[in-house]
């Protein structure tokens, strides 16, 4: 695929990776709604957009975000969802886990960093324009990073290379060699490099935007450490009890989980920690009886608590009164009198804890107490429950004992489905007073509850855990992100500055022209006072530059796909001419350019890329069919994507030929060709390929001469071909479908498109030896244009044109001979999409575009003429297929077809001659 | 251009008459009609000349001592599969140049194929000339001049060996046609007819495609 190489190289290297899938989206509305939608969501690394469509086979995109300048959030908390930013806009998806999350902030990255990555290649590619200031010339604008300038220029960017962590394994600290071991060398490298550039680089290059990195490009010390203490979710939890109930704490909790173990582990340890963690002692959520066994169970283990200092205070004492005997014992050195204030500072030590365990004892006293307060404020709101449920039970039964006796024919059923469900405490269709549910057994109630409960502490916990472990790593990747984010600024201001001195450079040139210039012209026009305003050489530099500039830049003779410029302007030693000549030039260049960056052309892209994404992540090989994409391909294809695009579509049409035929079927058909002419078997087909080989395309550098590019290619497909279907063999003709087709695809596609095009898409017996199939067309054109032109009709009935003179190669070679190539490249798209039909279409919208200059032509000769140069006429594709998909509606298929069955039948039944 | 040149001064405001004569190029592929074509009419030429589909139309005008002749050329395909849409092409055509390539003795066969086929089908009047093009490389030559010669006077046809490449005697065949075309009303008779388009017109309804 070297043709389309040419046109994105940096795409091409790329391995591309897609991931899709259907996401919610969540979105706030203006007046607080909350909706929740789902989409399928398409991400392909080819584009720096992420797109989402209603369903996973849409070709129209509901919306897309850039994700160029985004940045990724999530929240550990909230499951699977997780936020876009970009362009002051969040965009915030949920998937269904949090893997899934992770996959997809992976691919988004990645993404990402693929597309920053290609535009700073291309910045720095196209960093050659600021060469011009090496040297004074004129042509600035046309020159475009082509031509090697003898000048080096005045500062020119080093290949700079920025030092890229992987997002991942973030190395912590130069210094921290355990850890990476591995990538150390790599990072010496990359420190040595930034270095270099650092060196390099004049001082004033520093981003002003610095938060992770430090000026060196590195990771400011420990700025992505983890906090040490974070190491576990129970360590965690530790830190946060030791914060809130302090040490003696944990032995209360120790025993209460022995002591709840030895209760059928009803509640578990830690939920109590999370409860006490929150500083409320769940005097809301627990029945009072089981906190007022808490709180003994704490008081009894506080006195445990007490009792083990103690002992432990009676045993360093009885330490140090060993150790003082020691020393009494001799030996008086100093070690063992340092030993001993050690020991004894220790115990001071101790005593100092115990006081303070002492203090602690006291506090839990008082809370205690306080708790017991509350245990008995509780119990008299239970007492209040029970009384209210009482009085509520009552007021049931006499409501029931009301109801029944004022209907007693009315539906039972019913209403004893409404006490229960009374009765259950869920719907309380009945009005209770004070507001307060209704429990028919308080005891079953409780039990009913802490089993809930226990199940909602056990899963709290559980959430607890993954909420830490979410925290590490949404704080790893929140550290990735920033690094990169970084990284993208950094390089975003190296791009803004660059182009700012481009800027510079070509005012300064262009300020510095004009100068010479208007000195020129003030010259000229005050001969009278000659002074000084001319040095001698001026004039003939400058005159000598205008000659020289235009055909130096060798290198743009050709466009993208290896098209000559139609260069019309032949030299003229009229200077006004070259001057009018070089304007229109000018003024059609201002005019691409300017269509380019219209916002119909960039809406045109963009359909394009949301269909493209999605029909390359759902890894379609053929393309699909639906009046959606009918409607697409009818405004073209951009080129950027024309390869793929017409790959699918050919995929589309031979994709059951290809099976049956096998893989290898076109090397094996080479072969058979190879065999042949060793075999010195030539056949006229194979001479004529042979003769047209450098006459297909010659106004393309690829194929005009016998030793271009793609000529190989071309012999190759054609050879392929005529082995292929030796009933068509070879057909002049087929060389430019061949051609056009090896523009965009390789050598093995463009045959199939040629299959495509011969036995798919055109009727029967187009190329074939009688060329039957295209001679009963012409028939059909001219009924058609009886039909839907009758004024062109008739006119050139009586003048008896015969329209075919000019049609047939319309059809055979699809407009390759008239139209430019911007245009029959577009028609080709229609073309492999829809079939021959198309052909119809443009030829009759080609007529209708001239009909008005050929009703002026009164003679034969003129019309002739008119319609040799009816190409003329067309100027841009939009304008021709806004005639040919529009204004010639209905156009039904059936209509041609019955017609050229008729034709053809005519046309065999006559012997077939014109 | 150089046509015009080669056709004399032209004379504006001169009491000439403009003709209009259909002129068609027919031989084998690759033989050079559509180089001899565009050397005539645009003073061009290309060494790889596009390969013709079809067939092209170009017009030329140029300028006889009385009259100013324009031709209207057809320049036809070559490929055998395209000689069935030949008829098309020279039907009513009042001049016809059959070209041969003088390297390639089969296109001389074939070249005197399609006199043979012009004689039998085109209009009994019609003007036919034989050119041996690529002159210019007759060091390769396979054709023998006089060979051709003989042929070409055997049948009352203008003949010329040509080169597209250096525009040897391109200009001169066009002319030399132009001389031999019954020029005005009074000489003209028939299916010679210069701007009267009848003839033609006729020879289309009566075939087969109508």
């Amino acid at each position: 695929m070297s043709a389309t190489a040419t046109i994105s190289p940096p795409a091409r290297e790329l391995r591309t990776s897609a991931i899709c899938g259907y996401l919610h989206r969540i979105e706030v509305r203006s007046i607080g709604l909350i909706t929740r939608r789902r989409y399928w969501f398409a991400l392909c690394d080819t584009t720096p957009y992420l797109y989402w469509y209603k369903d996973s086979d849409d070709i129209k995109c509901i919306g897309r975000v850039s994700l160029s300048g985004a940045a990724f959030t999530y929240d550990p908390k909230e499951k699977g969802r997780f936020e876009i930013h970009s362009n002051n806009e969040v965009i915030v998806l949920e998937c269904s886990s949090d893997k899934q999350r992770n996959e997809w902030m992976k691919a988004l990255q990645s993404t990402r960093k693929r597309s920053w990555k290609t535009a700073k290649s291309k910045s720095d590619s196209s960093l050659d324009i600021s060469s011009l200031t090496g040297r004074n010339s004129s042509a600035v604008l046309e020159q475009e990073s082509s031509s090697p300038s003898p000048v080096p220029p005045p500062r020119s960017p080093k290949p700079k290379k920025r030092t890229q962590f992987p997002s991942e394994n973030v190395p912590e600290s130069s210094a921290d060699s355990e850890t990476t071991v591995t990538f150390a060398d790599d990072i010496e490298k990359e420190t040595e490099s930034t270095e270099n550039t650092e060196e390099d680089k004049p001082p004033v290059e520093q981003p002003s935007t610095e938060w992770y990195l430090n000026p060196n490009g590195q990771l400011n010390e420990r700025s992505l450490q983890m906090p040490k203490t974070i190491e576990s979710p129970e360590s965690v939890l530790k830190r946060l009890a030791d914060q809130s109930i302090e040490a003696p704490f944990r032995a209360i909790r120790r025993n209460l989980s022995s002591w709840r173990g030895s209760r059928q582990n009803t509640v578990d340890e830690p939920v109590l920690g999370s409860r006490f963690q929150k500083g409320t002692v769940s005097s809301v959520d627990l029945p009072p009886e089981e906190k007022v066994i808490e709180l003994t169970d704490k008081v009894a283990s506080l006195e445990e608590v007490v009792d083990s200092l103690r002992a432990a205070l009676l045993l360093s004492q009885r330490n140090n009164e060993a150790l003082k005997k020691i020393e009494d014992m001799g030996e008086n050195n100093e070690e063992m009198r340092e030993y001993l204030l050690e020991k004894e500072r220790q115990v001071t030590e101790l005593h100092i804890s115990n006081s303070m365990n002492a203090r602690r004892v006291r506090d839990l006293e008082d809370q205690n107490l306080k708790l017991e307060d509350t245990i008995n404020d509780l119990q008299q709101s239970v007492e209040a429950f029970r009384e209210s449920l009482r009085t509520k039970e009552e007021l049931i039964l006499r409501m029931c004992e009301e109801e029944n006796r004022e209907d007693l024919l009315g539906s039972i059923a019913d209403r004893s489905l409404n006490i229960s469900t009374d009765a259950n405490g869920i719907v309380s269709d009945v009005e209770v007073p004070e507001g307060i549910l209704v429990d028919v057994s308080s005891v079953d109630c409780e039990e009913a509850t802490r089993r809930v409960l226990d199940e909602e502490n056990v899963k709290d916990i559980g959430e607890l855990q993954d909420l830490v472990e979410g925290y590490r790593t949404q704080n790893q990747f929140l550290n990735a992100e920033i690094v990169e984010l970084h990284a993208i600024i950094q390089s975003l201001e190296d791009r803004e500055k660059k182009l700012i001195r481009q800027n510079f450079d070509l005012e300064a040139c262009y300020y510095q022209l004009k100068s010479r210039y208007l000195m020129v012209l003030n010259h000229f026009k005050s001969p009278t006072k000659p002074g000084k305003i001319m040095e001698p050489g001026v004039l003939k530099e400058l005159l000598e530059e205008s000659a020289r500039t235009p055909r130096e830049s060798q290198q743009n003779l050709t466009d993208q796909l290896g098209f000559y410029h139609k260069d019309d302007y032949s030299k003229s030693d009229d200077l006004l001419d070259t001057a009018t000549f070089y304007m229109k030039k000018a003024g059609d260049i201002v005019e691409a350019t300017k269509l380019e960056q219209s916002e119909e052309y960039m809406k045109w892209l963009q359909s394009w890329d949301s269909f493209l994404v999605n029909n390359t992540v759902s890894r379609q090989v053929a393309i699909m069919t639906s009046p959606d994409l009918k409607t697409l391909i009818r405004t073209g294809v951009p080129p950027a994507y024309r390869g793929r695009v017409w790959k699918s579509i050919v995929t589309h049409w031979v994709k059951d030929k290809q099976s049956e035929l096998g893989n290898g079927y076109y090397q094996s058909m080479l072969k058979k060709a190879g065999t042949k002419k060793q075999d010195g078997s030539y056949d006229a087909a194979i001479k004529q390929i042979d003769l047209d080989l450098a006459r297909t395309l010659p106004t393309n550098k690829l194929f005009d001469e016998p030793d271009s590019a793609n000529i190989e290619k071309l012999r190759n497909v054609l050879y392929a071909f005529r082995y292929h279907n030796s009933h068509v063999g070879y057909c002049q003709g087929l060389n430019r479908l061949a051609a056009i087709a090896l523009l965009y695809l390789d050598e093995q596609d463009a045959f199939w498109f040629l299959v495509a095009c011969v036995e798919h898409l055109q009727p029967e017996g187009y190329y074939t030896s009688s060329l039957i199939g295209a001679v009963a067309d012409q028939k059909v054109l001219r009924d058609l244009v009886a039909e839907k032109l009758p004024k062109l009709a008739a006119h050139l009935r009586s003048l008896e044109v015969d329209l075919s003179l000019f049609a047939l190669c319309w059809f055979l070679t699809c407009f390759v001979d008239v139209l430019p190539h911007s245009i029959y490249l577009t028609i080709f798209d229609a073309f492999l999409y829809e079939g021959n039909k198309v052909l119809f279409r443009f030829a009759l919208a080609l007529l209708k575009i001239c009909e008005p200059h050929v009703l002026q032509c009164k003679t034969i000769g003129t019309v002739h003429q008119c319609l040799s140069k009816a190409q003329e006429h067309i100027t841009d594709f939009k304008s021709l297929a806004q005639v040919a998909f529009n204004e010639l509606n209905p156009f039904p298929q059936k209509t041609i077809e019955t017609k050229r069955q008729l034709y053809v039948t005519q046309l065999r039944d006559t012997g077939h001659c014109m | 251009m150089a046509a015009r040149n080669a056709g004399g001064a032209a004379r504006p405001g001169g009491p000439n008459r403009t003709c209009q004569f259909k002129l068609v190029l027919l031989g084998e592929s690759a033989v050079g009609k559509s180089s001899l074509v565009l050397r005539f009419v645009k003073g061009q030429f290309h060494e790889y000349q596009e390969s013709t589909i079809g067939a092209a139309f170009l017009t030329q005008t140029v300028c006889l001592d009385d009259a100013t002749i324009k031709f209207e050329i057809w320049d036809t395909a070559g490929q055998e599969r395209y000689h069935s849409l030949a008829p098309m092409y020279y039907r009513g055509a009042q001049a016809a140049i059959v070209v041969y390539d003088i390297t390639n003795q089969e296109s001389f066969q074939k070249a005197k194929n399609w006199v043979k086929e012009l004689q039998r089908q085109a209009s009994p009047n019609i003007v036919m000339a034989l050119a041996g093009n690529k002159a210019d490389v007759a060091n390769k030559r396979t054709v023998e001049y006089e060979e051709a010669n003989a042929y070409a006077e055997d049948n009352a046809l203008l003949f010329m060996e040509t080169s597209a490449k250096t525009s040897m005697n391109v200009n001169d065949i066009f002319m030399a046609i132009a001389k031999k075309l019954p020029i005005g009303p009074a000489q003209g008779e028939g299916p010679t007819g210069t701007v009267d388009m009848n003839q033609p017109q006729q020879q289309q309804k009566g075939s087969c495609c109508k």
